[in-house]
């Protein structure tokens, strides 16, 4: 491709070609052919085609939000020397160069091998494609250039970033025996301390703490946390409503962090975890256990996207073959839903024990000036009006800040 | 040598080349046959009603020094706003006055000599204009120099094959400053993209190389193009080759174009892209 500096060059050196010979002037003569000889010379200067090879190298393609990625762009020369090469690299708008850049410009010799490195911030969650990666050819003088793209994509998964939750009491009154075991801070059997007592009659030798017994001369059994286990099964709002706000602060965002979180809490207790996404469609996974189950949650949270506007009543469905009586939570701000009463109502009635987790983005956004305070009242009454809804049915309902940490918010609604 | 020297090096070698190829305009085109020059004789004949400018000296050398002067003036009061504004206000108001003073015929100021000053910074304009624009990466100003260097000194008298080594000098300085003026503008904003990265400093060097062994190239291409005027002559029908029109400087212009011409079919014949687009046919 020919640059504006070219196609000036070839028409000033034709004018003065032309021109010259009217006033006997073998000076701009002479300038006039230079310069179309020095566009001649420089359509083969750097112009040919090249075969270069880009590759990309990262230690993991799945991190969690908030983590740094560092990226290898290996580019490989295979062809004819090169002397100036452009390379961008093409990368999602959700992901951030901190480190080095994504833009270099350098020159390759023949079978050269070149490693361009950065570091990606990933703030946000999502499943990303990165690349393909973009070339241009100069010529030394900017006078032809040839762009292309390379086939060379690589997948990124961020997954949503978990935050570390402890004794907190979620558990069902009616637990399952024997298919894993989830601490709730109540006496039981566990290996886990739980505090000390006064010695009864008919206690457990082996209970008796012989140290206190030896500085206090009082019988004092130790007390152990009673394990249960349990199915629970989260039920997450992906609205295209959940996606209000900016792009890394929305409900959506903060639910699918809480989901996270809550997963690998449990999951941790050998309980069984599932979960159910409804916005567009509704998207079930059913309750399992292990490692392997929460990378296909956190999988599944990284690539929800906010769109549609099913209501709750639509996941009533899939909650029938669920365990009865167990653990149902709900990451939603029901905005906007008019089926969420008798959705909520239905879901009690069934004897699931409901907790309803509303992720509040409103005064941020109304600091943010994206929503007026009229808005701004609105909508805040009406959260408080649906959860005092959830209240009245049973359920254990709180609107969750997500500037305070999950699990203290969580214990206070719990208590 | 790191970035910082090499697209130094470029700003000084295209200062030197911008002074060289006004010098070498001026001894190829006097000054005296300039019509750029007639027209403000004309012109200030014609208000004082006086040969004013003959009676000045109109050395070149003393325009160059003027204009790298005032250029440099410029360059470094730039740097500062306030200075810069004073400054303007200074020497606009100075003008005012030298000039008031010499309508109302008052002679304390030897006004003389700032018309001399005026005519040798008219002389040295390209140069200042140009300074600022590869001192200052303003391409516009690149250009405006460029046209003054060609435009201020054209007279009609024209000039012949015994000028040929100046007029070769004031070519290749004249190349000089336009690619490496244009050349520190685009690498100078690339080297800040690149944090003035070692291997950007090899693009550099490249360019650097290249340029001078493409405007080696180009002299020879140039001259090819040139003896190409006699293979025609040689090849085309004598009443052709022999007529006024083919032999003057008519005659060699259109010589060089059909030489490009015929280069510029073969290089699209022979390029890549075309002969796979035939294959693919």
């Amino acid at each position: 491709m020919w640059t504006r500096k070219a196609v000036v060059y070839v028409g000033l050196g034709t004018i003065l070609v032309l021109f010259s010979p009217f006033i006997n002037n073998l000076q701009l003569f002479l300038l006039g052919t230079t310069i179309l000889g020095f566009v001649a010379v420089h359509s083969l200067v750097n112009t040919r085609p090249i075969d270069v090879k880009i590759t990309r190298s990262f230690e993991s393609d799945q991190v969690f939000e908030n983590s740094d990625v560092t990226i290898d762009l290996i580019i490989q020369n295979k062809g004819r020397s090169v002397g100036f090469l452009e390379i961008y690299d093409n990368l999602p708008s959700e992901v951030e160069v901190n480190n080095g850049s994504n833009h270099t410009i350098i020159r390759l010799k023949k079978d050269e091998l070149v490693v361009n490195k950065y570091h990606l911030e990933c703030r946000l969650r999502g499943q990303y494609r990165l690349g393909n990666p973009s070339l241009r050819i100069y010529n030394p003088s900017f006078l032809f250039y040839y762009e292309a793209d390379i086939e060379s994509k690589s997948s990124l998964v961020v997954l949503p970033q978990i935050e570390q939750i402890e004794g907190i009491d979620l558990s069902t009154d009616f637990p399952k025996m024997y298919q894993g075991a989830m601490p709730i801070r109540r006496i039981g059997t566990s290996g886990e301390f739980y505090g000390i007592r006064e010695y009864f009659p008919g206690d457990d030798f082996k209970n008796i703490n012989w140290r206190v017994f030896g500085r206090t001369r009082k019988l004092m059994v130790n007390q152990f946390e009673r394990e249960d286990i349990s199915d629970i099964m989260f039920v997450l709002d992906a609205r295209e409503i959940s996606g209000t706000g900016t792009i890394l602060r929305n409900p959506l965002n903060y639910s699918c962090r809480a989901a996270a979180s809550l997963t690998s809490f449990f999951l941790r207790a050998r309980n069984r975890v599932g979960l159910t996404i409804y916005g567009e469609t509704v998207n079930v996974i059913s309750p399992d256990t292990g490692e392997r189950h929460l990378y296909r949650i956190l999988t599944a949270l990284a690539e929800v996207k906010a769109g549609g506007s099913l209501g709750l009543h639509t996941v009533l469905g899939d909650l029938r073959n669920f365990t009865p009586r167990s653990p149902v939570m709900v990451l939603s701000t029901l905005e906007n839903d008019p089926t969420s009463t008798n959705a909520l109502r239905e879901i009690t009635a069934r004897g699931f024990k409901l907790t309803v987790i509303a992720p509040d983005t409103l005064d941020y956004d109304r600091e943010s000036r994206i929503i007026s305070p009229t808005v701004y009242f609105t909508a805040s009454a009406s959260l408080d009006n649906k959860i005092t809804e959830a209240r009245s049915l049973g359920a254990r309902a709180m609107r969750w800040d997500p500037e305070n940490v999950l699990s203290t918010s969580l214990a206070e609604v719990i208590r | 040598m790191n970035t910082n020297n090499s697209l130094s090096l470029m700003q000084s070698v295209a200062t030197f080349s911008l002074m060289f190829s006004l010098g070498l305009a001026y001894v190829i085109n006097p000054m005296e046959d300039s019509l750029f020059f007639k027209a403000l004789d004309s012109i200030i004949s014609g208000i004082y009603g006086d040969e004013v400018l003959s009676k000045l000296n109109n050395s070149a050398v003393a325009g160059m020094i003027v204009g790298l002067f005032s250029g440099t003036s410029f360059i470094f009061l730039s740097i500062n706003k306030k200075v810069y504004d004073y400054t303007m206000l200074f020497i606009f108001l100075s003008v005012i006055l030298i000039f008031v003073a010499d309508i109302r015929n008052f002679d304390a100021f030897p006004y003389q000599v700032t018309q001399q000053l005026f005519l040798w910074l008219w002389i040295g304009l390209p140069i200042s204009i140009g300074l600022v624009g590869i001192w200052q990466d303003y391409i516009g100003n690149q250009i405006v120099a460029a046209f003054l260097v060609l435009v201020m000194p054209l007279g009609l008298s024209g000039n012949t094959n015994d000028q040929i080594y100046p007029i070769l000098g004031f070519v290749f300085s004249f190349m000089l400053f336009i690619e490496l003026s244009y050349g520190h503008t685009r690498y100078s904003r690339l080297a800040r993209v690149m944090y003035y990265s070692k291997e950007y400093e090899t693009v550099l060097q490249w360019f650097l190389t290249t340029l001078v062994v493409t405007l080696a190239l180009t002299t020879a291409l140039t001259s090819v193009a040139f003896l190409f005027h006699d293979f025609l002559s040689e090849l085309l029908p004598y009443s052709f080759s022999n007529s006024i029109e083919f032999n003057t400087i008519y005659g060699q212009a259109l010589s060089v174009l059909v030489f490009f011409m015929i280069w510029a079919v073969l290089q699209t014949l022979f390029s890549r892209g075309y002969l796979a687009r035939q294959v693919e046919d």
